[in-house]
């Protein structure tokens, strides 16, 4: 009996969820994964214990799937008290976009928030998404945005992430980043006055 | 996991009122600001989306997509929509639709959506509603809520009080001219700050009304828009000027004449409304010793300065330091000599080790990685990427050099903390991986895998 090896194609898709702490990181991927999230929560200590309860230390993860798991969505989301940045350090390196939360009332964390953008922005050359979470303003939430540091190019989507189609919308519009991105970088490379210029170079 | 749909009456308070007219529920829509969609109960169902209470898009679903129909009412060509749309599954993404094609007429857009948008809830609002649906935060699939509209910062919000006038705030009694008329000079530069010369030329104008028979009051003449002719720089222009410590007001009309600036002087005024007139004369003797101080204080300290011969001058780069402002070649040619501009292109002439040396120090403030550091620091000058993360760094530096060998490129969303890519891929695909495999094999089927993503997440 021969072993026939089936071509499947898999494609994964990696999505950062990163920002300050009590952002809404984990809640964001909770209303998107399909399965039960992975995570590493623990009770939270000192002055954020009055913030929330249990917090992430190490990472959050979880997924979604369709084609039978051949297409497969994977959300990594950080821990975000300072001391963890590490975290995202090792994590943001092999992502195709990252979303970053920030709560919109919580203006004692947009300085952190603010920086632990800055220093990603210098690191990664792949699509940002500014979730503003608690904020139902377009306008507000890109001023937020921009005053943290993200580019004019970097979209930012005012969600509220306790709700699942806000949630949803916010993961959709990670991925229509990376999309675009591909689209763009497969046109510029079908593109005929490109084509035309590489036959002259190898001609 | 599907769509958390609510009864609508019960969020805007309408609950056992139905039916009711369209516009009761809009208008609850309107008042609590609702964002999501709400799926009106009536033949033929109509949806709309609102954002902050304020309807963006209506539509049936048997209607066309929004794409085909701004095409069909001429906002759109098939082109533009082609190039514009996302497709995703069975719809079309147009929220990137002005990006993607810049060739598109924003307004004409917006405007056409905006008139299908009033007749549909024109119509609307006449029906008697059986019932509504509400699905909070649900944005339309077309992504058309991306579309930047007018700023929002000075909507009142309902309810609001008007915000009360100032207190000390005096009625108006005549409104200032909304332009000045000025003109320009190329010989002159000058600061928009507000200068206590300005007042001042409002009493040489005044003055010199006084003087003329034909002179209208002072009070009626402030209130005017200044003419060319009685722009105070043309007055100093004319007539020099008075000491500070002098009365503005007293100062004669006539002032002792003064030639006009031949072409190759001009003027500076500084912010703290002192005239420089002979600056860049290099024959006065009793000009400052530093050129770079203006009177009001140093703007411009280069530390370096100080005891440079003017007819000898060597430039020491060492004793710049950190707070100077570095040393421009082009910025002070009145004291370099040519002797000096050959020892300044002579030191243009960077080796290799010096730009190692800078990128080293750079990339080391860039990520405070004591790894990048040391990576860096084990690299030869030959071995050095050229490309440094992030997005400050979007230039391609190998294509700028033709003779230089394509190289594989490290991915670039890869941290500071990895070591160089494994040479064996991994069994599933990702961006990162990518980017070094065969695009134009891999491409097609990831964009396609990434659009049936996309659908999947929407459709739940």
């Amino acid at each position: 009996m021969t072993a026939v090896a089936t071509a499947r194609t898999e494609h994964v898709f990696k999505l950062l969820v990163t920002g300050p702490f009590a952002a809404g990181k984990t809640s964001l991927i909770q209303a998107i994964s399909q399965t039960p999230i992975v995570e590493t929560d623990v009770d939270t200590t000192g002055s954020e214990a009055a913030i929330k309860v249990r917090t992430t230390v190490a990472m959050d993860f979880g997924t979604y799937a369709i084609d039978d798991g051949d297409i497969r969505l994977l959300m990594f989301g950080t821990p975000g008290q300072r001391r963890f940045w590490f975290m995202t350090d090792i994590m943001k390196g092999d992502v195709d976009a990252v979303i970053f939360v920030v709560d919109a009332e919580a203006e004692h964390t947009h300085a952190d928030a603010g920086a632990e953008m800055r220093s990603l922005l210098r690191d990664i050359r792949v699509p940002v998404v500014v979730a503003v979470n608690r904020c139902d303003d377009r306008e507000g939430a890109k001023r937020l945005a921009r005053r943290l540091g993200a580019l004019a190019s970097e979209a930012s989507v005012p969600c509220q992430l306790i709700r699942s189609p806000s949630a949803r919308e916010v993961t959709t519009e990670a991925l229509l980043s990376v999309l675009d991105r591909m689209e763009r970088e497969h046109a510029s490379v079908h593109d005929p006055l490109d084509r035309v210029l590489a036959l002259a170079a190898a001609g | 996991m599907t769509l958390e749909r609510e009864a609508a009456a019960e969020l805007f308070g309408l609950s056992g009122t139905f039916p009711r007219p369209g516009w009761v529920v809009l208008d609850a829509a309107r008042e609590n600001r609702f964002t999501g969609e709400l799926v009106f109960d009536v033949f033929p169902e109509v949806r709309a989306y609102l954002d902050r209470g304020e309807i963006y898009l209506v539509e049936r679903p048997s209607d066309p997509s929004l794409g085909a129909r701004l095409v069909d009412a001429g906002a759109l060509n098939a082109a533009q929509l082609e190039r514009g749309a996302m497709r995703i599954g069975g719809t079309e993404h147009l929220g990137r639709l002005f990006e993607r094609a810049p060739s598109v007429d924003r307004l004409a857009v917006l405007v056409t959506t905006e008139m299908m948008n009033d007749s549909c809830v024109t119509w609307l609002a006449r029906q008697n509603i059986r019932g509504v649906e509400a699905v909070p935060y649900h944005r339309h699939e077309s992504g058309i809520h991306r579309w930047e509209r007018a700023a929002a910062e000075d909507e009142l919000v309902p309810g609001d009080p008007l915000p009360a006038p100032a207190s000390t705030q005096a009625p108006v009694e005549q409104a200032p001219p909304v332009f000045e008329e000025r003109t320009f000079s190329d010989g002159l530069i000058e600061w928009d700050e507000p200068s206590w010369l300005d007042d001042r030329s409002t009493a040489f104008s005044d003055s010199a009304r006084a003087a003329s028979p034909t002179a209208e009051p002072a009070s009626s003449a402030r209130h005017r828009p200044r003419s060319i002719d009685a722009d105070w720089i043309d007055k100093l222009a004319d007539e020099g000027l008075p000491e500070p410590g002098d009365d503005p007001l007293a100062v004669p009309a006539s002032m002792p004449v003064r030639s006009a600036p031949t072409p190759d002087r001009f003027e500076i005024i500084w912010p703290s409304g002192a005239v420089d007139e002979e600056f860049g004369l290099s024959d006065t003797a009793d000009r400052d010793a530093h050129p770079d101080q203006d009177r009001a204080g140093p703007t411009a300290r280069i530390g370096g300065y100080d005891g440079v011969d003017p007819t000898n001058p060597v430039i020491d780069t060492g004793r710049w330091d950190l707070e100077t402002t570095p040393p421009s070649f082009s910025a002070v040619p009145e004291v370099v000599s040519g002797d000096a501009v050959r020892s300044a292109e002579h030191e243009r002439d960077v080796t290799d080790e010096v730009v190692l040396s800078v990128r080293r120090a750079v990339a080391s403030i860039e990520t405070g990685s004591l790894a990048a550091r040391r990576r860096l620091a084990s690299q030869t000058p030959e071995s050095v990427p050229q490309i440094v993360p992030g997005r400050s760094a979007t230039g391609d530096d190998a294509a700028a050099d033709p003779t230089t060998e394509p190289t594989i490129r490290r991915p670039p969303s890869q941290s500071v903390f990895d070591e160089d890519s494994p040479t064996d891929l991994p069994p599933t695909l990702t961006a990162a991986d990518a980017a070094t495999a065969d695009e134009h094999d891999i491409e097609p089927t990831r964009v396609s895998a990434l659009r049936r993503l996309i659908g999947g997440l929407r459709r739940n």
